[in-house]
């Protein structure tokens, strides 16, 4: 049987071999899974090491959850070959939801009843970033509320217009839109202008 | 010389600075010893066969967990609502067994409660459930308390007693069919899909049911009635059919509509179907008339032949409900007849794109969960769509 073709004409290539004989489907979906970590799992890091402010176990804690979420779905999920945007979703949802725990468990409260110490600030430098102006950047991204800090990425980096940011994190696109204002609000209170 | 990120006003760009730094995110990569713990925890999770497994506590357990159950089962009295359901993969139910590691099941007084994807086996019957039912079992006798449940009688010889499942108004006699009864709290129906069978009443009068029809009793008829005049209303007329001759029995103990003593008929006296109409008369014989054909195909063993036949038939115009009887008949025949598990599959894809919340959309996503359909390639099936 042909490879199959996708509109754009290019031939897809089988993920995982077909099934051998003897060989059982739970190895053949281990092998699918494996196929598919190799292919996606430095585009899931990379976008978790941002949501992260650099941190990487707390990015490869994410990059384990999206795929194991990936095998819990995997038997629904329409084209298993082209996956970018699901996991683009998936990891800036996983993202969100863990920024927005942290930072209940982070207030002062809550750090008092589970005693519990402020977390050390990340470094980027310690990362990639050495310059100054870089560093100052990122610390006040780390400030913004989980939502905003999201939506704000997701609209400037990502290039996401605001219908589509809204249909990912589920929420309506005003609602999305006020994110990205308030977010720009308070980097320009911080002394940043925000460009287009 | 103004610096990266920097805005022609001298201000700085936020949004241009963070691209920088996340430009350089991009040159990051899992480290190594990372990404090799990832992918073994999720080679454990999508194999759970591969996880080692510590025999000796975990049989200690069990046999623990097996002595508690058998304890508190011992001292539960039987019937007790409150038992817990618990998954079988195997469990009795009078002389039947029920059967399936997606099945759940508690008792309830006489009666068991299965929950889940559960076949009750004896030797002459298969009964399949997907839906929550109540049902119990003496004998040959099966009774359905509340649910649905699609039945497989093999063919009684003549010098047994027919199979016989009880309903809430009287009795379906078997004699060697495939049927699916629904029973509610206060009626219900059996859509007979080969064979024959005929219902019992409780005055003891009988009615014969073919191939293709529907019979309905208790306040279910009602209901059915309302809703069909509501449909017909709405439904295009003009070339419509129908297939299903409902055939109606008055309701014993119907308190919203006083009844008329009806004198007491001998066993033995039948009912003729009460069709509802001369059109429904004039269809429904072109179709039963191919679906007894087609029995007759399948019980001289001539199963290509009637899958043909029904192939063909489908290209003809039938109206919707016996468009999708046809179907699920083709789909039934090349799955368990055939064993044409590939064919079947993309015949019950198509069925289930012509008619999503059809009549038979349950039993055909059970049956294409049965036969992994999910797994086999789509693009295999979208090409004879």
């Amino acid at each position: 049987m042909e490879d199959p073709v996708n509109e754009s004409g290019v031939r897809a290539i089988p993920l995982a071999p077909p099934l051998q004989a003897g060989q059982s489907s739970g190895a053949r979906r281990a092998a699918l899974v494996d196929a598919l970590y190799r292919q996606h799992r430095e585009q899931v890091y990379r976008l978790a090491l941002r949501y992260g402010g650099g941190s990487r176990a707390w990015a490869e804690d994410i990059t384990q959850e999206v795929f194991l979420r990936l095998i819990d779905v995997l038997g629904r999920l329409e084209d298993p070959g082209s996956l970018d945007g699901w996991f683009y979703r998936v990891t800036t949802n996983r993202c969100l939801n863990r920024l927005r725990r942290e930072r209940i468990r982070s207030a002062p409260g809550v750090r008092w009843l589970l005693d519990r110490r402020r977390p050390e600030p990340i470094d980027p430098e310690r990362l990639t970033a050495v310059r100054e102006e870089l560093t100052q950047a990122w610390d006040v991204l780390q400030t913004l509320p989980p939502k905003e800090r999201v939506a704000f990425c997701m609209h400037y980096l990502d290039g996401k217009k605001q219908i589509e940011v809204a249909d990912m994190l589920g929420h309506s696109k005003g609602y999305v839109c006020k994110l990205i204002k308030r977010a720009e609000q308070r980097v320009r209170e911080a002394g940043w202008e925000v460009g287009s | 010389m103004s610096t990266p990120g920097s805005t022609e006003s001298g201000g700085r760009d936020f949004v241009a600075r963070l691209r920088a730094l996340d430009a350089r995110l991009q040159d990051e990569s899992l480290r190594p010893g990372a990404g090799a713990r990832i992918g073994a925890a999720l080679a454990d999770a999508a194999d759970p066969k591969r996880t080692t497994v510590r025999w000796g506590p975990l049989l200690a357990f069990a046999a623990g967990a097996a002595m508690v159950i058998a304890f508190f089962a011992w001292r539960m009295p039987a019937g007790s609502s409150g038992e817990p359901a618990t998954p079988l993969a195997r469990a009795s139910v009078g002389a039947f067994e029920l059967r399936g590691d997606q099945c759940t099941a508690r008792t309830e007084g006489d009666a068991i409660q299965a929950r889940g994807d559960c076949r009750l086996v004896a030797p002459h019957m298969r009964v399949q459930t997907w839906e929550p039912v109540v049902l119990s079992a003496e004998g040959d006798v099966v009774r359905i308390h509340q649910g649905r449940a699609m039945f497989d009688v093999d063919k009684v010889p003549d010098s047994r007693p027919p199979v016989r499942v009880e309903v809430s108004h009287g009795a379906i006699e078997v004699l060697g069919t495939r049927f699916e009864v629904e029973q509610n709290g206060d009626g219900g129906r059996v859509d007979l899909f080969e064979g024959r069978i005929r219902f019992e009443h409780r005055d003891g009068t009988v009615t014969n049911i073919v191939p293709g029809q529907r019979f309905w009793w208790g306040a279910q008829r009602h209901r059915n009635r309302s809703a069909a005049s509501v449909n017909e209303n709405d439904a295009p007329v003009a070339s419509e059919q129908t297939l299903d001759d409902e055939i109606e029995i008055e309701v014993e103990q119907d308190a919203r509509r006083p009844q008329p003593p009806q004198p007491p008929q001998p066993r033995g006296a039948t009912r003729a179907p009460s069709n509802s109409g001369a059109r429904g008369g004039r269809a429904s014989g072109e179709a039963a008339a191919l679906i007894e054909r087609v029995e007759a195909m399948r019980s001289a063993g001539r199963h290509r032949e009637a899958a043909a036949v029904l192939e063909n038939a489908l290209h003809r115009s039938w109206d919707r409900r016996t468009a999708q009887v046809l179907s699920y008949e083709l789909g039934e025949l090349l799955h368990r007849h055939l064993r044409d598990s590939d064919r079947a599959c993309r015949h019950l894809a198509r069925h289930q794109i012509r008619y999503p919340h059809g009549i038979y959309s349950d039993a055909v996503a059970h049956t294409q969960a049965r036969l992994s359909c999910d797994s086999r390639d789509p693009l295999e099936t979208s090409t004879e769509n």
